[in-house]
């Protein structure tokens, strides 16, 4: 487990023996910034945050992420693999056993036909699903017995553990064949397969969740959750030290961790989680489709700088856009990239490019005057921009700030490469399947490439690993494509953002999970002290 | 009368017509409802296109509108494009939370500005007159959200800290479990309300103040005077009915405000009415809802402006509507 | 200022003053409003001091130190630094600049367009008031929360278009204002007059109505310099305000509650700032209107 910045709370509690036993009852109230849209994860809308960390724990997958980002079973018996025969190729076809005990909150057993419903659900092309991606995949299910899932595929498909497991889960057929799924689940889950029931919604305030007291297994040990919807960050701090919230899971801020690290009978658990901010550079510009000039960029950008000073060493550099945690993929291969100022202007002088009376470089009467955009009223980004705005100055490359809100920035200048340099994040995933992101082919609008970055060498490896379903073979691919696109340097990795949860000291179990399974993965086995 | 008001709400409806069209059109440039959708590696720019297309969004400016207002006249407001649920429903949900919240400052308002206003005028340019007016523009100069904060850290968290229990809480409308303890939802009220009444009662009791300064000059008053009246009684009995006249225009007049004015004031004590809403649905872009609110207010608007004037007759006998 | 009616004044009036021309007269009754000549000295002396301090200070307002963040105030930052280790001295002044443009932009601005439309209105009746009418029902039908956070997100936070914007939200008022003293004032004699000895009607409106309306104009327009600081501060903390790094006291003040509880003061200078100047500008206003009313003006203090 990676942990940035171990908080000074849990190393004491390490030394304060734990003698107390787990004790049964209690309401404990969340402090959530942001209200759900609607509860059904898969239709629009249902892809926010504040979605997943509820119906985590009232729905549950065939599999599960670890905080370690590893695949762990859930419903099913075990990760199913090539090893034990569970995998096969040609065609490719996953089969799970799902557990025997696994039951829903009415009693009724969770079977393979809950399984195939989700599926047939998802492909339902009357329903408003947000991605089909990897299900359109799939060939089809069989259910042999009640118990067992054969998956049958079209063609390989690697990150078929995402299909699911992480963030799908299972719906019970038999409480929602024949409805309309586009609104049924929207403000309740009907029944649960997880520890929490939901009981109730209270539009704009809360949403509450009670112990599934048919659970198939061990009983959650709080009575009830209660999610309060708490829009400002300074009021979600002051109802948190007034005790009227028992854990909030802020906007990662470092100023905010300071506050809350300076607050009596806290715990804070900070973590390195899977956004990944990175400086990207739009490949086809006049300067920049000059791999020396990105190269030159990356050389002036000192990113050590940046994590100590912007995140006050919460964080680390990131090598890759691949993160350490998925450590069977990452290469370090950025790391070449250390803040070199000398360096930075001799590759500049190799571009042809001169030093002008400004101070600024220039080629064939071309200042090297770029911009610089991001979303703006970030506070940690608009740091950023500044700091590598007097970096690069300091390397004769002008940059003017110029950023816009979020909405036009993700819906225009990004998909229309409206920009030279940006600055955004991506959510890493445990699969590092991202072809969308960087093949040649997957320029807007076919895809997310919004760097213009054409390589056909990385492009082919990115499509072949897509089909890989030999772990060490997709390994292999994954691994190359990092070394050629560091050496492309289409974007600079910074840093991943860390994510913290606080909490009262009464309160005991929480682990904080960085993936997408959000705080509440394991909420089942908190307890608060009486 | 009758036909005075017919006229007036008849002459509104163009008016409407331009504010819809108007915020409409805005709205098309305002949020993006899928914003979120494409930061997402996971969702490809066909479902994005597809998701378009699911909601209506690939449709050009003029037939949404006219598809809106069409829909919209029939009674059917749409379906919120974030919260996939009726906008009408939405609107009389948190309505009724804004309704609590501003009802109560409004009491709140009324109950200290009128005194003040009158007090001031009585004893004009008394110390009481310079102080009043002094704290009415101080809390009218103060930004709200930064008046807001600071009660939250002043009468939520130290005076907590004091006392050793808490007497005001800081957001929202109850504590868990709590919705129906009165008590509770007082305390919770407390707060929003000091700071939503802030800036009216600054205004409302400066207006209090000068309809009785003129009040106390007229002629009438004067004859009461004459007649040997008590100083008290006079005040009172014939100056207060005719110089509370003039206030009640300004409470209709500052009503609509106060329905989508509290966006701030809901916002930092998360209390889930309106204005946090139509805060939301402007963000994400959910024109549905925004046009939803936009009539409700912009029908608020017209409605009080008319109950003011017709107020305004009913009680000023010399006023008549042709 | 020939439109000032001296008959009005009373005798004891008369006693205090030396020589009556309509100034001296203004500025006797101005001075006694106490806390109005205390404002007006106030609002000079800051609007002097956002200009020049920049200049003197020795930090620049985007200067970024890493090392020296959220420093209390000392003599090196007599206001102390930000979350950006940023002179908050420097940046409250220069965001004074900002805040203060706009609140007068915003006056001036939205004072013309509902002067010269008001006049219109009330000067020709017919069917171009009641057009214009008509227009300034609808303009203040549209639900101004509505109008300012859409036009904002749209805008995302340029001063001139935040200008814009305030401006448009606020001139319906003064035009209301000024078409009902045209009114009143156009059936006058001396408008009679004027339109016998064959004046133009640009010229009946300019020299003979406007100085007449010069009271409640400059009243509105000083109330107005307030009210358009305190909205681009609450457009600032919805997110719709002007953007950093540009300073304007609004969204130092919103970016400074973020770290309230730790750091209060860097919410202290921005917020006393925003408070001081819309205070004073209410009191200029209080004291204007009893200075220039003249039926309101000499109730003996």
């Amino acid at each position: 487990m990676f942990l940035a910045g171990c908080p000074a709370k849990p190393e004491e509690e390490e030394e304060k023996p734990l003698v107390e036993e787990p004790v049964k009852g209690g309401s404990l109230v969340i402090g959530y910034d942001q209200e759900p849209d609607v509860l059904n994860p898969f239709i629009k809308g249902g892809d926010m945050m504040a979605t997943a960390v509820i119906v985590r724990v009232v729905l549950q997958g065939l599999l599960e992420i670890k905080p370690d980002l590893s695949y762990g079973p859930q419903l099913a018996e075990k990760v199913p693999s090539i090893e034990d025969g569970t995998v096969t190729e040609n065609p490719f076809t996953v089969i799970y056993k799902i557990k025997k005990e696994a039951k829903w909150s009415d009693g009724k057993p969770i079977t393979s036909d809950d399984v195939k419903f989700t599926w047939e659900t998802i492909m339902n092309k009357k329903w408003n699903i947000i991605s089909r991606t990897g299900y359109d995949k799939i060939e089809k299910i069989e259910t042999p017995d009640e118990k067992s899932v054969k998956i049958v595929f079209k063609e390989p498909y690697a990150p078929w553990k995402d299909l699911f497991g992480g963030s799908c889960f299972i719906l019970p057929k038999h409480a929602l064949e024949g409805k309309d799924f586009n609104t049924v689940m929207n403000r309740a889950i009907p029944i649960a397969a997880g520890p929490f029931k939901f009981k109730e919604w209270k539009s704009g305030d809360s949403i509450t969740l009670v112990r599934n007291e048919n659970y198939w297994k061990d009983l959650a040990y709080l009575d009830s959750v209660t999610f309060k919807y708490i829009p400002e960050t300074t009021t979600q701090l002051a109802q948190f030290k007034t005790g009227e919230v028992d854990f909030i899971y802020p906007p990662p801020d470092v100023d905010l961790l300071e506050q809350l690290k300076a607050t009596p009978n806290t715990v804070v658990n900070v973590k390195a989680g899977t956004v990944w901010e990175h400086i990207a550079f739009n490949n086809t510009d006049e300067h920049l489709k000059d791999a020396r000039v990105r190269k030159a960029i990356a050389y002036g950008i000192d990113r050590e700088v940046i994590a100590e000073e912007v995140m006050k060493g919460q964080v680390k550099p990131l090598h890759s856009f691949i993160v350490p945690e998925q450590a069977a993929y990452y290469v370090p291969v950025w790391e070449v990239y250390k803040y070199d100022p000398e360096k930075a202007e001799a590759l500049l002088k190799e571009a042809g490019y001169a030093k002008g009376t400004d101070g600024v470089y220039a080629k064939t009467g071309k200042r090297l005057k770029l911009t610089f955009s991001t979303t703006a009223g970030n506070v940690a980004r608009e740091r950023i921009q500044q700091i590598v705005q007097s970096g690069l100055k300091k390397i004769g490359i002008e940059i003017e700030i110029k950023n816009t809100e979020a909405d036009a920035y993700f819906g225009t200048w990004l998909p229309e490469s409206q920009y030279q340099i940006g600055l955004w994040a991506w959510l890493a995933s445990p699969d590092p399947g991202y072809t969308t992101l960087f093949a040649g082919d997957q320029i807007p609008d076919k895809g997310q490439n919004y760097y213009r970055y054409v390589n056909d060498a990385a492009t082919k490896l990115w499509h072949k690993q897509d089909v890989t379903v030999d772990e060490t073979e997709r390994i292999k691919l994954i691994k190359e494509a990092q070394t050629l696109m560091a050496e492309d340097c289409p974007f600079v990795p910074l840093y991943q953002r860390f994510e913290f949860i606080a909490h009262t000291d009464k309160l005991h179990g929480p682990v904080n999970n960085p993936t997408l399974q959000g705080p509440t993965w394991n909420m089942g086995e908190w307890w608060l002290e009486k | 009368m009758f036909t005075y008001v017919a006229r007036r709400l008849l002459h509104s409806i163009p008016v409407f017509i331009l504010v819809s069209l108007i915020v409409f059109i805005l709205m098309q440039y305002a949020g993006d409802p899928l914003a979120r959708l494409r930061l997402n590696p996971y969702v490809t720019p066909q479902d994005i296109a597809r998701l378009e297309r699911e909601m209506g969004l690939d449709k050009p400016v003029s037939v949404r509108y006219i598809l809106w207002l069409k829909n919209f006249v029939k009674g059917d407001w749409g379906e919120s494009l974030s919260h996939h649920r009726p906008v009408f429903e939405l609107i009389v949900e948190r309505t009724i939370n804004t309704l609590q919240l501003m009802m109560v400052a409004l009491l709140f308002t009324f109950i200290l500005a009128v005194p003040i206003g009158i007090y001031s005028a009585v004893r004009q340019y008394s110390k009481f007159d310079y102080v009043a007016t002094f704290f009415s523009f101080l809390g009218f100069s103060m930004p709200v959200f930064w008046f807001g904060l600071i009660l939250q850290m002043v009468l939520g968290y130290y005076l907590m800290k004091v006392l050793g229990f808490q007497l005001f809480y800081t957001a929202s409308m109850y504590s868990v479990g709590k919705e129906h303890d009165i008590i509770n939802r007082l305390q919770h009220l407390a707060l929003p309300v000091i700071t939503l009444s802030l800036a009216y009662i600054a205004g409302w009791s400066r207006y209090q103040r000068s309809s009785m300064l003129e009040v106390i000059r007229a002629d009438y008053l004067r004859t009461a005077r004459a007649k040997g009246l008590k100083e008290s009684k006079v005040i009172l009995k014939h100056g207060l009915r005719n110089a509370l006249i003039p206030i009640v225009t300004v409470i209709m007049l500052d009503m609509p405000a106060l329905f989508g004015g509290a966006v701030i004031t809901e916002y930092i004590f998360a209390w889930p009415g309106i204005g946090r809403l139509l805060h939301y649905a402007i963000i994400n872009g959910d024109y549905f809802l925004v046009m939803g609110i936009t009539m409700v207010s912009a029908f608020l608007v017209v409605f009080f402006n008319l109950l003011a004037d017709v107020l305004y007759g009913f009680l000023d006998p010399r006023i008549v509507y042709e | 200022m020939a439109w000032f009616p001296l008959e009005e004044i009373e005798k004891e009036e008369l006693a205090l003053a030396e020589e009556y021309t309509p100034w001296s007269v203004f500025w006797k009754k101005f001075k006694r409003h106490r806390l109005a000549l205390i404002s007006l000295f106030l609002l000079v002396f800051l609007s002097v001091t956002v200009v020049i301090m920049p200049f003197i200070l020795p930090y620049q307002y985007d200067e970024i130190n890493l090392k020296t963040r959220f420093q209390s105030p000392s003599l090196s930052h007599p206001f102390g630094t930000d979350d950006l280790g940023r002179d908050q001295l420097v940046r409250v002044m220069y965001g004074g600049r900002i805040s203060l443009a706009v609140g007068f932009s915003v006056a001036l601005f939205s004072t013309f367009i509902g002067v010269a439309l008001g006049a219109v209105a009330g000067y020709f009746s017919g069917w171009l008031d009641n057009t214009l009418m008509r227009f300034i029902d609808f303009a203040l039908t549209i639900p101004p929360l509505v109008i300012l956070m859409v036009a904002g997100s749209i805008v995302a936070g340029g001063i001139f278009e935040i200008i814009l914007i305030v401006s448009l939200l606020m001139w319906m008022y003064i035009a209301r204002l000024i078409r009902g003293v045209f009114l009143s004032l156009k059936e006058k004699e001396f408008v009679e007059a004027a339109r016998a000895c064959g004046a133009s009607d640009f010229r009946i409106i300019t020299r003979h109505l406007l100085p007449n309306a010069v009271a409640p104009i400059i009243v509105n327009a000083t109330l107005a310099v307030g009210y358009a600081i305190l909205i681009e501060s609450a457009l600032s903390f919805l997110g719709f305000g002007i953007q950093p790094p540009i300073p304007s006291w609004g969204n130092m003040l919103q970016r400074a509650q973020q770290t309230m509880i730790m750091y209060p003061w860097l919410t202290w200078f921005p917020g006393a700032m925003i408070v001081l100047t819309v205070l004073s500008v209410n009191f200029l206003g209080d004291g204007l209107r009893d200075a220039l009313e003249p039926t309101k003006a000499l109730e003996v203090m």
